[in-house]
């Protein structure tokens, strides 16, 4: 009887946190001009990102659980809706666990014509509007491998990032010698991940561009992605992108990640033409960022599990 | 060949590391934003108590150690071996010295042990925690002497040395405690 008046209790306090939380973000966008949307949680197209499993329906014909609001918010993009926001659910098969819910609450916004600092500040605003009172540093992806590994994420070769990962006690197989995105993430699992817990908060910056996912690389050379991601904790609370604009280029990085995925043996997923034909008609320069509601909810109030973010069950 | 995928990860499950069984005490699923998940995981090897760690890339699979906890009587130690029965199907298994370890110290027949088996064959004997044994020898304690709290060495019937009160004498039985190798106190039993 005690217990489940306490359970009673917390379900409560979730659930009203939730929703003074979710005032408070709506407020801070509506002061900033950025216009809340709905799209549909169902999409003909399944994400092509090989860290991603998508969930689907079978029913007659194969439809996809959305894995962000990305596609659907190009879209719009393409219509000058000018800068736009969605809060709502989006779902990854399999991932479960102290941090990670198969369903979960995106709150995913674009900003047109901005720089990616800017976007970084944006973070850095609405966090401080939901009450988020620490300073977040900003790192480059290279300083952070670097200092954990001894080793330059963007021109060291494949065989030093095996070594490293082994001596780590990585179990790598023939076929992963060659994925130098596995490599990277071997080595940053094994080695950068277990210090990020004891750093304080930090977007980290300029990311290799075997792990571009779907953002710009930077002027020129090329070397780095036009990319962030706030980790709070040691954990992800929000990634965001200097967006790719074209077409082709976005075509492309579905086709590579299908490559990929077939090198790893996974299903191929077919591109979202939708997002492509968006694309094609125009859409202006923007850059995205996707945050994880539960997530900023563990950092806000020091929550170590994810599911108890839930309604308590009996 | 038994295996196990990442997915069925969790503390207690039995796996083959480099050819040695080990237990998974902690299971952590590690995801970079965009990249590859792995699951880190802190392992036991059962065999020795060493622990370590281990990444393998989420989906893969880790071949299954079959280790089975069990309850076994002591029946006798032929010189080499030391030899466990199951006391519902009477069948026998002998265990050798790396797998008796410091338990054959507390053991003279008859003892319910925790016997973890790998391939059907014992690798770690733990003794009941609480046992009774005769001192075989030990000196007389000095008379006057006993409100000191001193201790002395006493040799017990299974030729494990104990220090106990003063006043305990050659012959008589004593309880231990197996987990400290500590005296606990007489014994009325015997």
């Amino acid at each position: 009887m005690d217990d489940s008046k306490s359970d009673n209790a917390k379900t409560r306090e979730v659930f009203r946190r939730r929703a003074l939380l979710l005032q408070k973000i709506r407020t801070y966008f509506s002061s900033e001009g950025v216009t809340e949307v709905n799209t549909p949680v169902l999409s003909e197209f399944g994400s092509c990102e090989p860290a991603l499993k998508n969930l689907s329906l079978n029913k007659g014909r194969r439809k996809y659980l959305r894995t962000s609001s990305e596609s659907s918010l190009k879209q719009l993009l393409s219509h000058n809706l000018g800068d736009v926001y969605e809060i709502g659910p989006v779902f990854r098969d399999e991932e479960i666990g102290p941090c990670h819910l198969e369903e979960f609450t995106m709150v995913e916004w674009y900003r047109t014509n901005v720089e990616l600092l800017f976007l970084i500040e944006d973070v850095r605003c609405l966090l401080a509007r939901c009450g988020y009172q620490d300073t977040i540093d900003i790192t480059t992806y290279a300083e952070l491998f670097q200092n954990a590994s001894g080793l330059n994420p963007h021109n060291c070769g494949n065989s030093e990032l095996v070594s490293c990962a082994i001596e780590k006690g990585v179990d790598l197989k023939e076929c992963d010698l060659n994925d130098r995105a596995l490599l990277l993430d071997a080595v940053y699992v094994s080695v950068v991940e277990p210090l990020l817990k004891s750093f304080s908060p930090v977007f980290i910056i300029d990311y290799p561009k075997e792990h571009r996912a779907y953002a710009r690389l930077s002027g020129t050379t090329e070397t780095v992605a036009l990319r962030f991601e706030l980790i709070i904790n040691g954990i992800e609370i929000a990634n965001g992108y200097d967006e790719i604009t074209e077409s082709l280029e976005q075509k492309d990085r579905f086709n590579a990640e299908n490559r990929l995925r077939k090198r790893r043996g996974l299903e191929q997923i077919e591109p979202d033409a939708a997002w492509l034909d968006a694309l094609s008609s125009g859409v202006p320069s923007v850059c995205g960022v996707a945050l994880g509601l539960e997530r900023l909810e563990m950092a806000l109030w020091e929550i170590s599990d994810i599911r108890s973010l839930g309604i308590k069950s009996y | 060949m038994a295996t196990y995928s990442t997915s069925q990860f969790k503390p207690g499950l039995k796996i083959l590391v480099d050819g040695e069984p080990h237990s998974i005490l902690v299971n952590d699923i590690v995801k970079p934003g965009k990249g590859q998940a792995f699951n880190r995981i802190k392992i036991r090897n059962l065999k020795n108590g060493r622990v370590g760690e281990k990444t393998l890339k989420s989906g893969e699979s880790i071949e299954a150690a079959d280790v089975l906890e069990v309850e076994l009587q002591y029946l006798y130690n032929d010189g080499s071996d030391w030899y466990f029965m199951d006391s519902k199907t009477f069948e026998q298994v002998s265990a050798n010295l790396d797998a008796v370890g410091d338990a054959r110290f507390w053991l003279k027949g008859q003892e319910i042990c925790d016997v973890t088996l790998w391939n059907d064959h014992p690798i770690v004997v733990v003794p009941p925690n609480f046992v009774v044994l005769e001192v075989s020898e030990s000196d007389p304690g000095l008379k006057g002497d006993t409100a000191s709290g001193g201790t002395k060495p006493a040799v017990l019937e299974t030729g494990a040395t104990v220090k106990v009160p003063l006043f305990v004498e050659q012959g008589e039985s004593i309880r231990i405690d197996t987990r400290t190798g500590e005296y606990v106190s007489r014994s009325k039993e015997n």
